[in-house]
């Protein structure tokens, strides 16, 4: 009898799993022929570092608030949110595109302004009136910026988004979205297998999610490998680009995925979400968060607001 | 004018008397620029913070790694740079100590700014000490050179860079050479002693290999480079010979040979000088000394022709003169004596026909040069303090601390070490403590301030160091170097010194030009026409 061996999921604990499957089948329909018939690991092709951009975003609430209307609870939220997009290469990185928006959430369709410290809260009714509905307004929001600074960028050259491309308007859009948990293999258990094989930068062959709501291609790429303890799925992320792009170019962005990530692969010493948070984007949302300004700062200044509202 | 150059730090405590400024990393900002910062007070008043940058520190922004550096470079993370001066604040206007704010804009000083933050504006009299590493001129207040305030200047420098005695002279010839002495000019005086080669026997003459970028620093300091225009060349006569000439070797002419007639040395009770070593000082024997010193000043010594003659008559009456010394004393009295004799006897002499001719004396011109690097030790420290003592006889007398004498002293560890006691520490000591108000200005140099007589540095107005060994800058004698200035005394370049001052809270890096007076054969400019050219 074979013994089974425990395996680690080495992101930290305080993350949520890198590997939240569940042995399920595939929900949506998936065609894995669309490269080719063989379904084997592709090494990646030989290429000289290229110039990456990589589009990110952070959200961070600053103070959760209510509003008692007419008997009713309206829940709601100040919270910051920022975008930005790092260039790697030519011969250095640098930020560019950073941008900050800060907005006061409510609940139930409520919206008012605040102007708190000399900082602009845009008003943002949100759909729902839980907490949940309220936060999502604002993960919403940030994500919604990533999408249209990656779709701006993208006319411009190759650009990587954080996460599915689920916010992204143009189906037509080149930008592919670098999906670091993997939370559903959309592929059977027998092509699925190869994932766990591959070599650092080699990737599965394009396949096609028919997904009606979100056609797209994807691929899974090695972009490092694990420890022996880790699970041998640590180090595979899952691109994709939207279906519009067409085959061709979905693999040619494959290709490309290949042979420039790997190199931008973190490790457990820099990033805790090692190696699947690319170094440039852990440096990024370091920025981002950076310029959202001190917390406690930005906190106290709301209560000291509604200490004047109570006052006045 | 001043230009913007950064912003106070935030992150670092911003302090009244030090704070740190961010700037932008494609400004250069070095040590030693001079930076000031505006504070807008509640009653409309604004304070004016003046200070020069003494760290410097660059950093990459959002490292976290040491080989994130590495990543940097190959393009994969963004790192920003972070460049960031600390300031130690030099002047306060209006005196009101409140720190700079976090975030005020901060501009390196020119012009005005820059001498009020130096407090160049307050100096009523001023003399140039070098130009800062902006170019611009660095000074020194005089009222703390020539006793007004304070007095003396002491200069600190491993050898062989060429850097105490040149930079002594340079300081020297600002002073004679601008308006600062006024009515004084000609009648001030400076006493040179040579202690190494025959480097300051050129003084007078004009140095050709002086660069076109020299001769701008020199008029930068409103100074006009030539050599110096009134010296007076002494250099020892030489040994076993009838002749009193000067025992020289590159130079002859124009430079006089010097030693003492023997009714001199009586009459002026030089013997001690003779006597100079540190195992020289034993009560039993400086009693001895006295004795004898007395006796000779009182004897008639017209016949004696040499120094031996002398040595001769003070043996044969010794015993008689020393009654009370015990046997074993006057022995060691006549050991050292002959010794003495045998490195100095032949700078005292009874032969001379005009003994006046061979006199060192200082009047004859603005200069003196005296040449004493030939000479043996005992020799050297004879000649130093019988010159002196002779000169700070001759103040004392007149009662007048005007005109000024300046004593260059190099090696002064050899005349006023920091342990034992001899008749010439004395005389030193004795200008430390007593020169200021008698209007004699000591520029002493040596090597290692830490083997010098405390006293004779700690009444120095003006501390300089050159290149210092790292472990002596440690010593105490450098409490006046911030820890910066020190690691930087390790690396100075020959032509850079380090000078404090009494007015500047902080010491400044100045240069100094190329000396414009000749210091060897090969750099006296040729005359305008050869005399002995056939037409």
């Amino acid at each position: 009898m074979t013994r089974t061996r425990l395996l680690l999921d080495p992101w930290p604990a305080e993350f949520e799993s890198a590997l939240p499957l569940e042995d399920a089948g595939p929900e949506v329909p998936v065609d894995a022929t669309v490269e080719t018939r063989v379904w084997e690991a592709v090494p990646a092709p030989p290429a000289s570092p290229a110039t990456l951009r990589f589009v990110d975003g952070v959200r961070r609430v600053e103070a959760r608030v209510l509003l008692e209307r007419e008997g009713r609870l309206v829940h709601g939220l100040f919270g910051s949110l920022a975008a930005g997009c790092v260039q790697c290469g030519p011969e250095r990185a640098v930020f560019t595109e950073t941008a900050v928006e800060r907005y006061l959430v409510l609940g139930d369709g409520e919206r008012r302004d605040a102007r708190i410290g000399g900082v602009d809260f845009a008003g943002f009714a949100a759909a729902g009136n839980s907490p949940p509905e309220v936060l999502a307004a604002l993960q919403n929001l940030m994500r919604t910026r990533e999408a249209a600074l990656a779709e701006r960028l993208a006319d411009t050259g190759p650009v990587f988004a954080d996460g599915p491309l689920t916010y992204f308007s143009d189906p037509r859009t080149p930008v592919a979205g670098i999906v670091k948990r993997i939370s559903a293999p959309y592929l059977p258990p027998e092509q699925f297998a190869l994932t766990a094989t591959l070599a650092p930068a080699a990737r599965t062959p394009v396949f096609l999610i028919l997904d009606p709501h979100n056609e797209r291609y994807s691929w899974y790429l090695r972009v490092a490998t694990g420890r022996r303890i880790d699970h041998p799925l640590a180090g595979i992320v899952r691109v994709e680009v939207r279906a519009g792009v067409g085959v061709d170019t979905a693999c040619r962005v494959a290709d490309f995925s290949a042979a420039q990530l790997p190199r931008c692969a973190s490790t457990p010493l820099r990033d805790p979400r090692a190696p699947q948070n690319l170094l440039p984007v852990g440096a990024l949302e370091e920025e981002l968060r950076r310029r959202l300004g001190d917390p406690i700062a930005l906190r106290r200044a709301i209560e000291r607001h509604l200490a004047e509202e109570a006052a006045a | 004018m001043s230009r913007l150059i950064g912003r106070v730090l935030g992150t670092l405590d911003a302090q009244p008397l030090d704070f740190w400024v961010a700037a932008p990393p494609e400004a250069t900002l070095q040590l030693d620029d001079v930076l000031m910062v505006r504070r807008a007070l509640e009653d409309g008043r604004i304070v004016s913070l003046y200070g020069v940058v003494d760290q410097l520190i660059a950093r990459h922004e959002g490292a976290r790694l040491e080989t994130d550096v590495f990543l940097a470079g190959q393009g994969i993370i963004p790192l920003g740079h972070a460049v960031k001066a600390h300031v130690t604040v030099t002047r306060v206007e209006p005196e009101i100590f409140v720190p700079p704010l976090p975030g005020e804009p901060v501009s390196l000083a020119a012009g005005a700014d820059r001498d009020t933050a130096l407090f160049f504006d307050v100096m009523k009299r001023k003399f140039p000490i070098g130009l800062t590493r902006d170019g611009e001129v660095a000074w020194g207040s005089f009222d703390f050179l020539d006793g007004s305030r304070g007095a003396h200047i002491n200069i600190s420098g491993v050898s062989g860079v060429a850097t105490k005695t040149t930079y002594a002279l340079f300081l020297l010839y600002g002073i004679f050479h601008s308006a600062l002495l006024g009515a004084d000019a000609a009648n001030t005086r400076a006493v040179i002693f040579n202690v190494k080669g025959e480097d300051l026997l050129f003084l007078d003459k004009p140095n050709q290999a002086l660069t076109p970028e020299a001769e701008i620093q020199y008029a930068r300091m409103g100074l006009k480079p030539g050599p110096f225009a009134s010296v007076n060349l002494f250099a020892p006569v030489r040994k076993s010979e009838r002749l009193a000439i000067p025992d020289t070797g590159t130079r002859s002419e124009g430079v006089t040979g010097y030693c003492w007639s023997i009714e001199e040395f009586c009459r002026d009770r030089y013997l001690r000088f003779l006597f100079a070593d540190a195992d020289d000082e034993t009560s039993h024997m400086s009693a001895v000394l006295d004795r004898v010193e007395s006796h000779l000043a009182r004897e008639n010594v017209a016949g004696l022709e040499t120094f031996d003659d002398l040595v001769a008559l003070i043996g044969a009456n010794l015993d008689a003169w020393t009654q009370s010394a015990a046997a074993g004393t006057r022995m060691a009295f006549l050991r050292r004596l002959e010794a003495a004799a045998a490195r100095a006897g032949h700078l005292i002499r009874g032969d001379l026909d005009v003994p006046e001719r061979h006199r060192i004396d200082l009047q004859r011109a603005q200069v003196t040069v005296i040449d004493i690097h030939n000479l043996h030790d005992r020799a050297k420290r004879f000649v130093v303090g019988a010159v002196l003592k002779r000169m700070f006889e001759d103040k004392e007398k007149s009662g007048r601390s005007r005109p000024l004498v300046f004593v260059v002293l190099d090696e002064l560890n050899k005349y006023a070490p920091r342990d034992g006691w001899s008749p010439i520490k004395d005389v030193i000591l004795d200008i430390s403590e007593r020169g200021r108000s008698l209007g004699v200005v000591l520029v002493g140099a040596q090597q290692t301030a830490s083997q010098i007589e405390r006293r004779v540095v700690s009444n120095c107005a003006f501390r300089v160091v050159g290149r210092l060994d790292q472990a002596e800058a440690q010593h105490g004698e450098y409490g006046f170097l911030p820890a910066p200035s020190r690691a930087r005394a390790g690396i100075l370049k020959p032509g850079s010194v380090i000078v404090a001052q009494p007015e500047i809270p902080v010491p400044l890096l100045v240069q100094f030009p190329f000396p414009a007076w000749a210091t060897r054969p090969a750099e006296v400019r040729a005359a305008a026409g050869d005399p002995f050219e056939l037409a």
